[in-house]
């Protein structure tokens, strides 16, 4: 039985990891309507930030997670001001902006092997870092806290933050009609802007936690980016909560089977999940039900995926955004 | 799922192959007879250049392995031009990316072959030498190996000229020693989920059941794989005497990492390309203290030291991971331009067909560093083995204790 729970903690943590990096993706899919893949450019590149600032520059791990938080929220500036803004200046089709944002994570990779080499690193890791205990005979170590409690935190954090602060509420405001939240006289670029920012922000944690546990280089961020993308259509599109439940899910799919089955078949029970809710339940777990397509009327104005205004009511259909 | 990879990677190299069969000139065919063709019997004495094409992983995760196997290269070709300037022979390098793929090899050997009709080009890794020996054999040129060491590859291709010790007789070295001197009886195999790994985990269980052990867990990890946590229990369970690794850098660093969270006291080894790498050693830590790896490090350990003292003397930066590897790149340049001596002193046209011929046939190649090099039998050299134990994983691998060695030649 040791096995078992052995592979139902790592699935646990992993799964926590997946809902981590998909919160980000989540919020920025909620409010500025744009599948952020970038996401995964924004994730390597703090990573690389962190062990720069961490391991280079011997600078105590608390600075050199505020560098890469820095850095990620630059990164977010630039995303949105160099390709989203433009973009939607043009009237960019919503898979135009998805292909652009792919092409970040492409380029990402070539900048870091550019700046910082092709070679894995591996980043410095404070002694404190190695501690485990055991509990019923699984091992528990400050990694799987980490995880757990950074997940569960910034869950509780975002969820106060969109349902009891005025910028959250602008957020869900600006995400489930951006029309209207305009004539309620909120600015909508602010918003994507900090959009941008808090959801890229969001993902420094996982970075910074993946570089401490394993090596660094320039493509790390791609399997997490498909497992967050498969977490977010299992738990949801466009909700926390459905990054959480999904990321969970996924990591329990890809390890618990195991006890059965040989480890070549973890990733592959994943995908077959994952294509039962595609196919069976595309909003997810969590997810609303979408309008009927009979409803949009055919004087609605055409779909504006701007890469930075949308609306659901205009045609999108993208989800809004609930905590 | 490995079903699923294998029939893609399949289909890929399939279609990649039928694409550039239709939309390149051949100027070669996949004979593989062994005399040497259009020879004049006048000897040729003028200066010439030669290319040698290299197609390796200059971007991707593997890009860190391919620069150090240029600088290698490069260095070799610096050597080999002195050697061979009184011979009138110069080499000149090309290089292309294969990102280490099946896709990126069949590119880079196009580009290397049909464009820049390099009559030679040296590669590694198991898919691209996989993909490239087909182009290898349309388009005419000597394909060197110097890195994948999968015992399928052994005469899969008339083209194709491993110069690194492959590993059927490593593991077969290797597995003598584990059952026979160390008595283990149950083993366990924990394997990169690419052709490399599949075939080297075959050949390991193949290899200890001859012997009367038994492989009691095969737990696959995909490559660049962060979390080994599964894999390791998984191997636990199984009750194995000694667990075998054979992964690349990431997921190779992610089981030693899990290996030692475990606490696991079951003896675990591998080979070079794990034993060697310090990215692996610091994510083992005190664990890889003990680690038992088959290397086919040459014998000349004073001659791949400078070797690895030169490359870092050129890019002091760099952290070497290919200690093993190394020796053999730098070797390509030697046995080229012996071949091509050859070709010279007997009129002949130096092209992937007629280097082929020359190795197919002599045996008294003699490179620094690796010593002699007999490739003609199916085109593939045997080395030694030489196994090593980690005794401080903080040392330079060249440190490590050798505890048993067999000559293979």
């Amino acid at each position: 039985m040791d096995l078992l729970f052995t592979l139902i903690k790592t699935g646990l943590v992993m799964g926590l990891l997946y809902g981590l990096f998909a919160y980000g993706l989540s919020l920025i899919l909620s409010v500025n309507k744009v599948f952020h893949v970038a996401q995964g450019a924004t994730f390597v590149l703090s990573a690389y930030v962190f062990y720069t600032l961490g391991t280079t520059y011997e600078w105590p791990v608390v600075l050199a997670f505020l560098g890469a938080i820095a850095a990620a929220a630059l990164i977010a500036c630039a995303m949105q001001y160099l390709i989203y803004v433009p973009l939607a200046r043009r009237d960019a089709d919503p898979i135009v902006v998805m292909v652009a944002s792919l092409l970040v994570v492409a380029l990402a990779a070539y900048v870091i092997e550019l700046v910082w080499g092709a070679s894995v690193v591996s980043a410095a890791v404070p002694e404190w870092f190695g501690w485990s205990t055991t509990v019923g005979g699984i091992r528990v170590d400050v990694y799987d806290l980490s995880v757990l409690v950074m997940s569960l935190a910034l869950f509780g954090v975002m969820h106060w933050f969109l349902t009891r602060t005025y910028a959250g509420l602008e957020f869900r405001a600006v995400g489930d009609n951006p029309e209207r939240a305009q004539a309620l006289a909120i600015n909508l670029d602010r918003v994507y802007l900090r959009s941008m920012i808090l959801g890229s922000v969001l993902v420094v944690p996982a970075a910074v936690l993946l570089s401490l546990k394993a090596p660094i280089h320039p493509s790390m961020g791609f399997d997490l980016l498909l497992k967050a993308v498969i977490a977010l259509t299992i738990g949801g599109m466009g909700r926390m909560s459905g990054a959480m439940i999904g990321g969970l899910l996924v990591g329990i799919t890809e390890t618990v089977p195991l006890f059965w089955l040989p480890t070549e078949w973890g990733e592959f029970v994943v995908y077959i999940v994952a294509f039962f809710f595609v196919l069976f339940r595309p909003t997810g777990l969590v997810g609303s039900k979408r309008k009927p397509r009979s409803a949009k009327k055919p004087s609605d104005p055409p779909a504006a995926p701007r890469g930075a205004a949308s609306d659901e009511s205009s045609g999108s259909a993208m989800p809004t955004p609930v905590s | 799922m490995r079903l699923i990879r294998s029939a893609q990677i399949a289909a890929a190299v399939a279609a990649l192959t039928l694409a550039t069969a239709c939309t390149t000139d051949s100027g070669g065919s996949s004979s593989g007879t062994s005399d040497v063709k259009d020879a004049s019997g006048n000897a040729t004495t003028g200066n010439e250049t030669y290319k040698l094409g290299v197609g390796i992983p200059l971007t991707g995760p593997a890009a860190s392995y391919g620069e150090e196997f240029v600088m290698a290269t490069e260095d070799g070709v610096k050597d080999a031009n002195k050697k061979f300037a009184k011979d009138g022979i110069k080499i000149e390098l090309t290089t292309a990316d294969t990102q280490a793929t099946a896709e990126g090899g069949i590119s880079a050997m196009n580009k290397l072959g049909a464009v820049e009709k390099a009559p030679a080009v040296l590669t590694a890794w198991g898919p691209v030498v996989a993909a490239a020996s087909p182009v290898a054999e349309d388009l005419g040129f000597a394909l060197f190996n110097a890195g994948a060491q999968s015992p399928a590859l052994i005469g899969s291709s008339p083209n194709l000229v491993n110069v690194v010790p492959m590993n059927d007789v490593q593991l077969s070295n290797f597995s003598q020693y584990l059952v026979k001197t160390k008595k283990y009886k149950k083993f366990a195999v924990i394997y990169v989920d690419n052709e490399t790994g599949q075939g080297t985990s075959k050949a390991f269980k193949d290899s200890v059941e001859t012997l009367g052990g038994k492989v009691v867990a095969q737990e696959s990890i995909r490559q660049d794989a962060t979390d080994a946590t599964t894999q390791i229990a998984k191997v636990k369970d199984s009750g194995a005497d000694f667990i075998y690794v054979q992964t690349l850098l990431v997921e190779g660093a992610a089981t030693m990492k899990a290996y030692r969270e475990a606490g696991l006291k079951t003896p675990i080894g591998g080979y070079a390309g794990e034993g060697e790498s310090p990215v692996i050693r610091k994510a083992g830590g005190d664990a890889m203290n003990g680690f038992i790896y088959m290397s086919h490090i040459p014998k000349d350990l004073d001659g791949v030291t400078k070797l690895l003292d030169r490359i870092k003397a050129e890019d002091p930066k760099r952290v070497l991971t290919n200690a093993s590897y190394d020796a053999y790149f730098y070797s390509v340049p030697f046995v080229y331009a012996e071949a091509i001596k050859e070709l010279r002193s007997q009129g002949a046209p130096v092209t992937g067909e007629n280097i082929l011929a020359v190795l197919r046939k002599k045996k008294d190649i003699t490179v620094p560093i690796v010593g002699p090099m007999d490739m003609t039998n199916k085109l593939t050299y045997v080395g030694p083995t030489i196994i090593r134990q980690v005794n401080d994983y903080r040392v330079d691998p060249m440190s490590d204790e050798t505890i048993d060695s067999v000559d293979n030649g």
